[in-house]
């Protein structure tokens, strides 16, 4: 088991470009891909991430080692995160003004930065669909369930999404105060 | 006045490395690109282990890189002040207090878990953590997407995202370098043809 998530963060370290949230629609693929754990499990770990100091990615990572395999789990997600960030910060480091500016190296982190957006809010819709937020009357199993399943609405969760977005774009409100602010509206509301 | 503007970058102790980065760790919050600011305070302008000019190298190659970007940011400031040692030491120092926190708050969710007060309080911070999520790309998308390819590039990966699951995140986004290589390289050819014409 340790070993695999070993496997599994050295993977992701070493794939998820632009860093924190941009790694989480690939860990929710390899989570759902090993079923590892349940939507509600995964998105309390990223929200326990979120709240957490230090890098959002290597705490997800960390929550997620623990959740599937306490200490163990915790030493395997340690490892393959800081690994290949030591190793790909030394292999880079020394000609890394020069590969940087490089035409075909922009051009792929063009391409990358591109994509990243879409996979993000891939992320997000999914999330909000398997905790049964919105769209998702039945269990999500493939994308069409996304156009063709039944359009149901979780009215207080979809509110809750609303104003957290406005508030996140509207004002300067720290996160950590916007998810205690969403814990306390949720004891009063649900 | 940073008080160690005098002092060689090669004194740097491991001991400040593991130090600095533990107290980034612990009291930075947002993750990411919310982290550099403190970095920047910490490295640069209270300890001048990092020249300002030279900043600008270190977001850039943090940025560039995969992985947890305030964790590589940490790894290249240890290498350029004491090499794989100071990385490594930079590394474990940073992502300690996140070990630390996790740990705590994961067991104390685990333990209360099954209270309905709890439970309530999850059901209303799970759609915060998906408003999050969106606005993480939100912004990524603000500061990335500045013309048409890019935005088409970015609408195609989330419709095959939801319409074709079975391509998975990851070939989505190595595909998407790929097409950032083939998309500029057409937007060159035909810059040059223009202007041999």
């Amino acid at each position: 088991m340790s070993f695999e998530l070993l496997m599994v963060f050295l993977k992701l370290s070493l794939l998820g470009f632009g860093g924190g949230y941009a790694i989480i629609p690939l860990v929710m693929d390899e989570v759902e891909a090993h079923n590892w754990a349940s939507a509600d499990k995964m998105a309390d770990t990223v929200a326990i991430a979120a709240m957490s100091p230090g890098p959002v990615a290597a705490n997800v990572a960390i929550g997620l080692g623990l959740l599937l395999n306490g200490l163990p789990g915790i030493i395997a997600a340690f490892a393959g995160t800081t690994i290949p960030c030591v190793v790909v910060v030394w292999a880079v480091a020394a000609f890394f003004k020069k590969a940087s500016s490089h035409p075909v190296v922009q051009d792929i982190l063009y391409g990358l930065k591109s994509v990243i957006p879409g996979i993000i809010f891939f992320a997000a819709l999914k999330m909000g669909m398997q905790n049964n937020m919105f769209l998702a009357s039945k269990p999500i199993t493939t994308g069409w369930d996304v156009i063709i399943g039944s359009s149901h609405f979780d009215g207080k969760s979809v509110i809750i999404i609303g104003i957290i977005m406005v508030m996140l774009t509207k004002t300067k409100v720290h996160p950590i105060l916007l998810i205690i602010a969403s814990a306390v509206a949720g004891i009063l509301m649900f | 006045m940073p008080k160690n503007k005098d002092k060689a970058v090669n004194t740097v102790s491991l001991l400040e490395l593991f130090t600095t980065f533990f107290k980034i760790g612990a009291f930075s919050f947002g993750g990411g690109y919310a982290m550099l600011p403190v970095i920047a305070r910490e490295i640069s302008e209270q300890r001048s282990w990092v020249k300002k000019e030279e900043l600008q190298d270190v977001f850039a190659i943090t940025g560039c890189l995969p992985g947890a970007i305030a964790l590589n940011a940490a790894a290249f400031t240890g290498y350029i002040t004491r090499g794989v040692g100071g990385m490594i030491i930079a590394v474990c120092g940073n992502l300690l207090p996140s070990v630390v926190v996790v740990i705590a708050l994961c067991t104390a969710v685990a333990l209360v878990r099954d209270n309905p007060v709890v439970e309530a309080a999850f059901l209303g911070i799970r759609p915060a953590v998906v408003a999050l999520i969106a606005y993480a790309a939100f912004n990524m998308a603000k500061g990335s997407l500045k013309d048409g390819f890019a935005f088409t590039l970015c609408l195609v990966a989330l419709a095959v995202a939801i319409f074709v699951p079975a391509v998975g995140v990851v070939p989505i986004v190595l595909l998407g370098g790929l097409a950032g290589l083939a998309g500029q390289k057409v937007k060159r050819m035909k810059l040059k043809g223009r202007s041999e014409a």
